[in-house]
């Protein structure tokens, strides 16, 4: 899978679960960059992730994940 | 790393040696005390009046009781010795009324203590202070004796008294706010609390409501040895000590004559020390007292002292 | 040892030199040394309960090291991918038992010690029983060094490092002693490196730390203290004797109380160990500039709030029992997210309420911070409506300003469960401050006169502290000070030191708000 075509569904879940059409993540995006994205939410965020690349992140990873370049990293290395 | 520790104790000397400055400075002038008129100047008269005795003296030592149960003149007018208190609230603490009543003790004096425990350490510092304010040689005395104890509590009443000063307040009551509690109560030259008390002020609920009560356990370890000493010091001295009780409205009282008798034998034998009086012959009715049950008022203070002087007597004339 | 001791300044004046005069590798064994006195100087028999926790995570964390290690030899050569999901399977349960057995032993002793009066008063009183009480002395900080162990257990079983080879090294990490009585709860991770590492003695880093502790001391003996003397009459008697204003002023004084307090105890903790050159979390960030509570919950007590978030909060939400919810809705987006969140709250903040403290003003106090962040999280579409409907508004200052209000507000009414730690006197705080009566007010004012002046002034810096630490872009007030010219910065601390002798409320006693938790 390429880097691009993740960050394109990755697009599409997090302008759906944050409710923002406006919404684009980069490498460096951190929760901090993003208003509703906080620990109330990651959850939510994380589910819909793992249900859309069909694999699972490890809790380590949930609770340790720096930015959405790791995120990324993590995505292709599971699925 | 010695920079830091050079600079940080020049720091804390100097912030000390403000601090002490500024505190002594407030307190230590006997012109313009913030606490002139506070109740707690009663025991500088007492101690003054004391500097001043000469002679063969009967001394009253203990808590409020003292200055509310013992008149000194009628004491010297039955006995035929003079009389001195020292004791006016129970709040400073036994251990500095003994320690300061050591002071006057002489040949051929005769010390009453009514007899009371107290706990290990039981410095009122905050009374104390107020009592020591502008007595330059009582205050250089205290920190002689007590060098920690003067040195940490100090600061407290320096700032007690920049409040007075500012804000008025200067009875610092803690509930003292009535007119029995004022320095004007007592006789400035003999240290006598003279204050007229009629009848109760508060009412019989009211002082029902207080218990007091005697216990064998209340002579631990630190008590005994604490009043041990003193009593071999005035004894060493050529001075005698007798224990009495002071007066405790009866239904306050909450011991079995039994009890009491226990307490009485066990006092007798631990100190070697008699008894003046046993505690029902100062045990008074409700009219005798003023505003709690160990108070007399003035008619009681007069039943009270001639109890305990009439008691004496024989004892003076061996 | 209460930090604001004689005691206390001088075993740390000998930690602190002693720590820079040793050869350097024996540094941090000089730490553990100096915590394992500090902590015996609570209770000797503390001891015993600190290291007991401490030997048994070290424990069950090396085990279910040498589990992963196992795992990882098992796993070596192996290419059926059904295989290879088996060998993992049995190792990650048997890993699970390792954690369950000390999950049981860690939290079992707490709940034991902690709760068993609790718990023996309520089954009584249900099933009308006779009174019998187990008296179980707790001891100080036992609460905060078995969350730091189940915290650190986690981890490694998580994966998220190595669990620590050496006992006095990972000892040191739990009983250090700024940090073992009441937090911050440091992140092994974190906090390791530093602590086991070597220091020399950096100037610059000892006066910033030296300042930050001094500040913690004014804000505990002079700001806590002092308000201690005005409010403590008032709150233990449930408002007796007291009207209503005066009531409600005291409630309002006690958040300051609690806030001066605990974190005048993070500032010197935190202050003290950065003198040493160790770096350890932070606990506070302005929390009554919070504009809601869950952001309220992300500036007070912060590790603790991380702590439920990331060892009950997400360990509930990735459990099968919530996925399965989360299946269950899938329909509604709204649904599959809130329900199991909802859920997950409820469980973190009666968990929360009930590790304050073993009564139920505690667990009430819990559900009703718990309550206000749920009904947050049910109503988060209507709020986003509300403000992509009316932008302006909503971004005003007027309705920031607006919302810190109201924060504060709920907070404070949370305090009148939270302050008595009784229900009946909470609803006697609650009853009296209906009754207003100005003239026994201007009395009450006036009874704490000086004590009010004090308060007044000290929190006019304490306040004006939080608003710049908020803005977060300014450089810390630390760096300023130490900008200006030499007798700018001497007369400061001359002042603050002088301040801390002069105004602080003596008579008060040392402990500290949450030396009982």
């Amino acid at each position: 899978m390429e880097r691009s075509e993740v960050f394109e569904r990755l697009n599409e879940i997090f302008r759906d679960v944050f409710d923002d059409e406006n919404i684009t993540v980069t490498e460096e995006t951190t929760s901090s960059d993003i208003e509703d994205w906080d620990s109330l939410t990651h959850i939510t965020l994380i589910s819909e992730i793992e249900d859309e690349f069909d694999m699972k992140f490890a809790m380590k990873e949930v609770v340790g994940m720096k930015n959405v370049g790791e995120m990324v990293d993590i995505i292709i290395r599971e699925s | 790393m010695k920079k830091f520790l050079l600079k940080s104790l020049a720091l804390i000397v100097s912030v000390g040696i403000l601090f002490y400055g500024v505190t002594f400075a407030l307190i230590l002038p006997s012109k313009g005390q913030a606490f002139a008129n506070n109740y707690q100047k009663g025991f500088v008269y007492q101690y003054r009046a004391l500097e001043r005795a000469e002679g063969k003296k009967i001394i009253t030592i203990g808590a409020s009781n003292v200055a509310f149960n013992t008149d000194t003149a009628l004491m010297r007018e039955i006995t035929g010795v003079p009389a001195y208190n020292l004791g006016i609230h129970g709040g400073m603490g036994y251990h500095y009324i003994l320690e300061t009543a050591l002071k006057f003790v002489d040949e051929g004096d005769t010390v009453i203590y009514p007899f009371w425990h107290f706990s290990e350490d039981d410095y009122g510092m905050g009374l104390i202070w107020l009592s020591l304010e502008g007595e330059q040689d009582l205050i250089f005395d205290f920190i002689k004796e007590h060098p920690v104890k003067a040195l940490s509590t100090v600061g407290q009443f320096g700032l007690k008294k920049v409040y007075a000063s500012i804000l008025g307040n200067k009875l610092d009551t803690d509930s003292l706010d009535m007119a029995c509690y004022r320095a004007s109560c007592f006789d400035a030259e003999t240290g006598n609390y003279i204050y007229e008390r009629g009848t109760p002020i508060v009412s019989w609920d009211a002082m029902h409501a207080t218990k007091l009560a005697f216990s064998p356990a209340n002579f631990d370890s630190a008590f005994v040895s604490t009043l041990s000493e003193f009593i071999s010091a005035c004894r060493a001295k050529g001075a005698e000590v007798y224990f009495t009780f002071h007066s405790i409205m009866s239904g306050s009282l909450v011991n079995t004559a039994e009890e009491l008798a226990e307490v009485r034998s066990i006092a007798e034998q631990t100190f070697s020390v008699e008894f003046l009086n046993d505690a029902s012959e100062v045990t008074y009715p409700f009219e005798y007292y003023y505003n709690s049950p160990t108070h007399l008022n003035t008619a009681g203070m007069k039943r009270y002292t001639e109890a305990v002087a009439n008691a004496l007597v024989p004892y003076l004339t061996k | 040892m209460s930090f604001t001791t004689l005691k206390f300044l001088i075993f740390f004046a000998i930690v602190f030199w002693g720590y820079f005069l040793i050869p350097k590798r024996f540094q941090w064994a000089w730490l553990l040394v100096g915590s394992l006195v500090f902590y015996a100087f609570s209770a000797w028999w503390a001891i015993f309960y600190l290291l007991g926790t401490i030997t048994v995570s070290y424990g069950c964390a090396r085990w279910i090291q040498s589990l992963s290690l196992k795992q990882k030899e098992s796993l070596v050569g192996v290419k059926d991918k059904n295989e290879k999901s088996k060998i993992k399977a049995s190792f990650e349960r048997k890993k699970k038992w390792v954690v369950v057995l000390a999950l049981v032993l860690l939290v079992g002793l707490l709940v034991v010690v902690k709760y068993t009066n609790f718990i023996l008063k309520n089954v009584e009183s249900v099933f009308h029983l006779d009174s019998f009480a187990l008296d179980i002395v707790m001891p100080v900080g036992l609460s905060f060094y078995i969350f730091q162990n189940i915290g650190y257990l986690i981890d490694v079983y998580r994966g998220q490092y190595e669990a620590e080879k050496n006992y006095f090294k990972f000892a040191l990490y739990i009983s250090y002693f700024p940090h073992v009585l009441q937090g911050p709860l440091d992140d092994y991770e974190a906090v390791s490196a530093e602590l086991y590492g070597t220091h020399e003695f950096d100037y610059a880093r000892v006066v910033s730390g030296a300042k930050r502790a001094a500040w913690g001391f004014f804000k505990k003996l002079v700001i806590a203290n002092q308000i201690s003397v005005v409010i403590d009459g008032v709150i233990k008697s449930g408002g007796t004797g007291h009207e209503g204003l005066s009531i409600m002023l005291s409630v309002v004084l006690y958040a300051f109380w609690i806030y001066a307090d605990f974190s005048g105890y993070m500032d010197m903790a935190i202050g003290m160990s950065k003198m040493l050159g160790i770096p350890i979390a932070e606990n506070f960030d302005s929390p009554y500039l919070s504009k809601n509570i869950a952001e309220y919950w992300r500036r007070w007590h912060i590790t603790l709030g991380a702590w439920f978030r990331n060892y009950v909060f997400y360990s509930v939400l990735r459990s099968s029992w919530c996925t399965a919810i989360r299946k269950k809705f899938k329909k509604s987006k709204y649904l599959a997210s809130t329900v199991p969140t909802v859920l997950a709250l409820a469980i973190v903040w009666l968990l929360i309420g009930m590790w304050h403290g073993a009564a139920w003003s505690y667990i009430m106090h819990g559900i009703y911070h718990g309550g206000f962040i749920i009904l947050g999280t049910i109503l988060d579409p209507v709020y986003d409506k509300l403000h992509k409907k009316f932008p302006k508004f909503y971004g005003s200052k007027f309705m920031s300003a607006f919302r810190v209000v109201r924060t504060f507000t709920i907070v404070t009414i949370g305090y009148y469960f939270f302050a008595t730690g009784a229900p009946s006197l909470s609803l006697s705080l609650l009853k009296g401050s209906c009754h207003i009566y100005l003239a026994g007010f201007v009395q009450f004012l006036s009874n704490n006169l000086r004590e009010l002046i004090i308060i007044g002034i000290s929190l006019i810096f304490l306040i004006y502290m939080d608003f710049y630490n908020a803005k977060g872009d300014k450089p810390p007030l630390g760096d300023v000070v130490a900008r200006q010219k030499t007798w700018v910065r001497w007369t400061l601390y001359f002042v603050l030191l002088f301040a801390i002798l002069f105004f602080r409320a003596y008579d008060v006693g040392d402990a500290f708000a949450y030396f009982r938790f």
